[in-house]
């Protein structure tokens, strides 16, 4: 118990090291509306792609191609569309917290 | 490790708690399992308690709903249409229950005391609570369109609450003759999902191609444009042109009057049409519970766009089509979107903490044939203070081709089952 006191402890040591500003993106909340159409958990049941097992890199390079307009005709239904409405801050905040979606 | 302070240590305390899953005993009285109240089973309500229960599983959290069986009004118009049956678009709360540990109770909210912070239901229950998060969508305004109430509707269905009103809609174009004409007169906005009823007149006109090819559709609408109006007719031309005719305001689609018995309508300015089978959509407005909890500002609820919380009560959040979130749609997507960010804004209040800057979106999909799909997309965010839409959005290109439009109608129905799961599953 005490070690996992210390454990805990340390956590909530690093927590308040990096508060979560109100201001800061927050990846796992902006990521919420994603899961309407790639799935709880990013994991998709139909035709539309997962987005869950993807690398923080991958993502934010996808989203970015998108957001560019890199991705053209059928490739790009809807994405280039909804990437346009984050900035860069934003991407990089939604490549870190779904690259942790397994 | 540098010295642990008594706050810290307090928290590691918590924490180690909230690790082995035994309620915090220093911290129990300041944070005493708070109490949710969620009203309305929807697509608003049953994602805030679904996602308060997974942003924070000390919450005790109550879902209020009527219905065992929810029917979802997206797809209503495939159904309508014969491309699926209803049981497809059935959900219930099993999940609800098993997986999240909401306590669902299957009753009507009749009253809310602000004040006392209760809600008493209809099987005379009265709940506590610390938050409120009222969805309980739209309710029709009966009467607004002269002999248009709730037993005409047993006659000229609305089917804008999907169940048993899809069915009896389906029943009577089934038994309509081919040759015959369907009507349906559309609202002025705002009203829930504006691309709805064109949506509705593409399936129905799939469904006469297909076996009544000698039909018509004639739409009377109380509005002079709507929503991917373009998109819509460039659908309905490719697909079935010389079907469908478009009445606008301009031009007396404003029906004001209609006679049950005979299916005949009367517009603002005299004209009088007669349908074979006759859809009503009526003007709408907040759910009853909205007005009784006083939240409501005419017919619809005025909400701080960050946390929805009621401009009018404190305590009380108000989400979904009963909403003023506009330039958000009243959309099932606005409303679960809505319902997490409510969700996570609750767990940060709750806590004492600053809930995180808020992020919606939306996607309408709108299915014009079986493989000819069209979308509008949005972010939205909140700037100073008023909700907005974030750059970019808009709705799918004028000029695509089949392949484009086929992946759409392959993703409205990828975006269904995703969506179901994320709110009730
Ligand atoms: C034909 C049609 C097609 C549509 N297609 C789409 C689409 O493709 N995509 C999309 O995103 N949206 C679509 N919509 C819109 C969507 O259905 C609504 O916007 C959505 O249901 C709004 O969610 P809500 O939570 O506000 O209300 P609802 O989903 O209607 O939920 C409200 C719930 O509250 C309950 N309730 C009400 N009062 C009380 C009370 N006093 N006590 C307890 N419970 C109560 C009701 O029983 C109901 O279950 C469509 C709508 C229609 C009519
Ligand atoms: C309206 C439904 C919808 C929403 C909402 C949505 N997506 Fe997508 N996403 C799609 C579709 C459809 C595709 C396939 C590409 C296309 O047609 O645009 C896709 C593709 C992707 C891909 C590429 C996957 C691959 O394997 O190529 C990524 C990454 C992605 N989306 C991330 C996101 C993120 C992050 C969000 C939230 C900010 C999001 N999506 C929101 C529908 C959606």
């Amino acid at each position: 118990m005490k070690r996992l006191l210390l454990v805990a402890a340390s956590i909530a040591l690093a927590a308040s090291v990096a508060p979560v500003h109100a201001q800061q993106a927050d990846g796992r909340l902006l990521a919420l509306s994603c899961l309407n159409c790639h799935g709880p958990g990013g994991k998709s049941p139909g035709e539309i792609p997962s987005i869950a097992g993807k690398s923080e890199d991958w993502l934010k390079t996808t989203l970015v191609d998108f957001r560019d307009g890199k991705r053209t005709g059928a490739a790009s239904t809807v994405m280039t569309r909804l990437a346009k409405g984050y900035t860069d801050a934003e991407i990089d905040a939604l490549a870190k917290y779904i690259a942790t979606l397994k | 490790m540098t010295r642990i302070s008594r706050r810290e240590f307090a928290a590691g305390v918590a924490a180690a708690a909230a690790l082995t899953g035994f309620a915090p005993v220093v911290l129990g009285q300041a944070r005493a399992r708070a109490r949710v109240v969620v009203v309305g089973g929807g697509f608003g309500g049953a994602t805030t308690a679904k996602y308060l229960r997974m942003l924070d599983r000390n919450l005790q959290v109550t879902l209020i709903e009527p219905s065992q069986t929810f029917y979802t009004c997206p797809f209503s118009n495939l159904v309508l249409g014969g491309l699926r049956p209803l049981q497809s678009i059935a959900h219930n709360y099993n999940a609800m229950r098993t997986k999240h540990g909401v306590n669902v109770v299957h009753s009507t909210a009749t009253r809310v005391d602000p004040a006392k912070k209760t809600v008493t239901l209809a099987n005379g229950q009265t709940l506590q609570y610390d938050k409120l998060v009222l969805s309980p969508g739209v309710d029709f305004k009966w009467g607004a369109i002269a002999g248009y109430d709730g037993k005409a509707a047993q006659l000229l269905p609305h089917a804008w609450k999907a169940g048993p009103q899809t069915t009896l809609l389906r029943r009577q174009l089934e038994a309509m003759k081919d040759g015959g004409t369907f009507i349906i007169a559309c609202p002025a906005d705002p009203f829930r999902c504006p691309p709805g009823p064109y949506e509705r007149v593409s399936m129905i006109a799939h469904y006469f191609k297909t076996k009544k090819p000698k039909s018509k559709i004639l739409i009377l609408d109380a509005k002079d444009n709507f929503s991917k109006q373009g998109l819509f007719m460039g659908g309905w031309k490719a697909l079935y042109d010389g079907m469908i005719e478009w009445v606008p305001l301009s031009k007396d689609g404003k029906v004001v009057k209609v006679d049950p018995k005979t299916k005949q309508l009367e517009c603002e300015l005299g004209a009088k049409h007669k349908g074979d089978v006759v859809n009503i959509v009526p003007p709408q407005k907040a759910g009853a519970i909205a007005m009784a909890a006083g939240v409501n500002q005419g017919d619809w609820c005025p909400i701080n766009p960050a946390t929805f919380e009621s401009t009018k009560q404190k305590d009380i959040h108000v989400i979904g089509d009963a909403s003023i979130a506009a330039p958000m749609p009243k959309s099932g997507f606005s409303a679960s979107s809505q319902g997490k960010v409510v969700a996570a804004a609750i767990v940060a209040m709750l806590q004492g903490k600053e809930p995180s800057a808020p992020s919606f979106a939306n996607t309408c999909y709108s299915v014009v044939g079986p493989d000819y799909g069209i979308s509008v997309a949005n972010v939205y965010v909140v700037k100073d203070g008023k909700m907005a839409v974030a750059p970019g959005g808009g709705v799918s290109p004028a000029q695509a081709d089949a392949a484009f439009r086929k992946a759409e109608a392959r993703y409205a129905e990828s975006w269904y089952k995703a969506n179901a799961a994320e709110v009730w599953g």
